[in-house]
């Protein structure tokens, strides 16, 4: 038998059909959107141009002006100082040293003093001219009024040294009733010698006041009698060096006021304790960073460029902002300063714990309404990238 | 150019891409390149031993290993803990067939994802291997060449173009595969691979083949769905 010709091909069944198309074309189609799908992406990637950076806040280091033993810190980790607080308080054993030898000085001048005041008064009697013996008189009021001025000087700088060790008691008392571990009347007992001290601190503010005063009196008297007189008297040879003696102890108490205020150690911005690098009872070299504090403002991000990326970067580049841990939101920004050299990146960006990485730290402009947290993860995106 | 190389380094980001946007990029991009070497595979392959799970794993394999990498990330303790627990399923249990290794390696690859805290690269992994295996086993990925069977006959050369008229009207596709003839005056016995355009007809062929003058010994034998090959 010899079939029909031209007969045509049979039907393929629709469900054959679908099998066919899943087994012959289904990958080939599966395959090339993917296919496109990753170059979309990829390309997308490439065109984004992002960093990772550090919202970087101002950092004060507070050092110790001199060398010495930490007596006290007063300020606790984490907590929130204001410009001027005490942060902490070297020993000041050497001040009260100097104090003492002061106040032996000040005796010796005190002798000194009266014993020139002797010799004037014999002298008057040896046929000197009153009025010469006069002028001698002012002078030694005037010496006087200034030994004076300087005994207050040392007895304030002793009662301020005693003021801040009462005003540690204090603290340490506060703390220990907050506490619990003692009574109200220990933390008031503390109270009473902390408020004894000021109130003589000042009286003795007063009476320094009047002592200027006086002096300033005295020296207007003499100098008024100077005036009247006919002839040039030479200065008595017991006051010269009683004089100069008085302005070197008035210069050394200058330069303990300077040790004893170089002692406290206070906040120098408004900002968080945010590091405390030595302890209390620990002896310090002169310089050494005692307490970091940082500014709870973002005073700047830093992000870092990867060695390998040779585009070029400049200054007012617009940016876009966003804090790692809060994706959603993003804020405009710009380049202020690139670096001209390839630094060490913080350990905190690296990849591998094991394996540093280098990059060019690029400084953005701050941006406040991403209310950044010091510190923070930030991704950078350059934009018309 | 240079941006998109850099893409592709995967030098374009600082920080770790352990984003979704990264694991999702990683996952289509080892398919696309999986199943091309698979494709390579099975275009090059020339032994007897084909076997379709095997192609199959390629491309399980290479997705299964993007998200082990996602696991273990810069975790050289994890590493060591993966290839141990590995070679100890491995050495203690033998299996024959490679796809089954793949699923043990994917358990294996799901869990410690799981116990690492790592439960995005564990939904977004198993959710990807299921989806592959499901496209997989839909498209019968790996099968070698789209024949539905083996066609056999004996036929005198005068009846060829009647045996073309026919095969044509009822295959799709046909590849003659052997001709053999023993003398001159001889059939010709000649075997065909042939794609049907239905398979619930093919004793149509058969009834029509035999009725052809000088076409005997019409034998027309179908793949099963079991089929390695």
């Amino acid at each position: 038998m010899v079939p029909e010709p031209n007969l045509p091909p049979i039907p393929t069944p629709w469900d054959q059909r679908r099998e066919n198309f899943c087994r012959q074309q289904l990958p080939w189609v599966v395959w090339s959107l993917t296919s496109l799908v990753c170059v979309w992406m990829l390309v997308g990637r490439a065109q984004r141009l992002e960093y990772v950076g550090i919202a970087q806040p101002a950092r004060f280091e507070v050092s110790a002006p001199v060398t010495g033993r930490i007596v006290s810190i007063a300020a606790e980790l984490h907590r929130r100082v204001a410009a001027g607080d005490v942060i902490a308080r070297l020993d000041d054993t050497l001040i009260v040293a100097m104090l003492s030898t002061s106040e032996a000085t000040l005796q010796q001048l005190e002798a000194q003093l009266e014993a020139a005041r002797l010799e004037l008064i014999s002298a008057s009697h040896r046929d000197q001219t009153d009025w010469i013996a006069d002028l001698r008189r002012f002078q030694m009021d005037e010496e006087q009024a200034r030994l004076e001025i300087l005994e207050l000087n040392v007895t304030m700088e002793g009662d301020a040294i005693e003021l801040e060790r009462r005003a540690v008691e204090l603290r340490r008392a506060s703390t220990l009733r907050d506490s619990g571990l003692i009574g109200e009347a220990a933390h008031d007992i503390a109270r009473l010698a902390h408020d004894e001290v000021l109130k003589r601190i000042e009286e003795n503010r007063r009476l320094l006041d009047q002592r200027r005063n006086e002096h300033a009196t005295a020296e207007a008297r003499r100098v008024a009698f100077e005036g009247k007189l006919p002839i040039a008297v030479p200065e008595a040879p017991l006051l010269r060096p009683l004089r100069e003696a008085l302005g070197v102890e008035t210069q050394r108490m200058e330069e303990i006021r300077l040790q004893r205020e170089a002692l406290v150690l206070r906040s120098p911005v408004d900002g968080d304790l945010s590091q405390i690098l030595c302890r209390e009872g620990q002896a310090v070299v002169a310089g050494q960073a005692i307490v970091v504090i940082t500014d709870s403002n973002v005073h700047e991000v830093i992000v870092y460029a990867r060695d390998g990326d040779r585009r070029a970067f400049a200054p007012n580049e617009r940016v876009a902002v966003t804090s790692l841990s809060r994706p959603g939101r993003i804020a405009e920004s710009f380049v202020v300063g690139v670096a001209s050299g390839f630094d060490l990146l913080p350990a905190r960006l690296w990849l591998e714990a094991s394996t540093p990485l280098y990059g060019r730290a690029l400084v953005i402009a701050p941006v406040p309404q991403l209310e950044l947290a010091p510190g923070e993860l930030v991704g950078v995106r350059f934009l018309g990238s | 150019m240079d941006p998109l190389l850099r893409a592709m380094e995967g030098s374009n980001a600082w920080f770790a891409p352990t984003g979704l946007e990264s694991m999702v990029l990683s996952l289509l991009l080892a398919f696309v390149l999986g199943q091309a070497m698979a494709w390579l595979y099975v275009w090059s392959h020339g032994g007897l031993s084909y076997s379709r799970s095997f192609t199959q794993s390629l491309v399980l394999m290479t997705l299964v290993t993007a998200i082990v990498m996602f696991v273990i990330g810069n975790s050289i303790i994890t590493a060591f803990g993966l290839l141990g627990a590995l070679a100890l399923i491995r050495f203690r249990n033998v299996l024959k067939d490679t796809r089954d290794t793949v699923f043990v390696f994917i358990a294996l690859v799901l869990g410690m994802a799981v116990g690492s805290q790592r439960f995005m690269a564990a939904i977004v992994g198993a959710v990807a291997i299921a989806l592959l295996v499901v496209y997989l086993k839909t498209t019968a990925f790996g099968s070698f060449g789209h024949f539905d069977g083996y066609l056999t006959l004996s036929l005198v050369p005068a009846a060829r173009s009647h045996l073309t008229a026919a095969i044509s009207r009822y295959c799709r596709a046909s590849r003659e595969v052997s001709s053999q003839r023993s003398a001159a005056e001889e059939p010709t016995e000649l075997v065909f691979q042939v794609g049907l355009r239905d398979r619930l007809r093919s004793d149509e062929l058969v009834e029509e083949l035999r009725r052809i003058d000088g076409v005997q010994h019409v034998s027309l034998v179908l793949r099963g769905e079991l089929s390695e090959v």
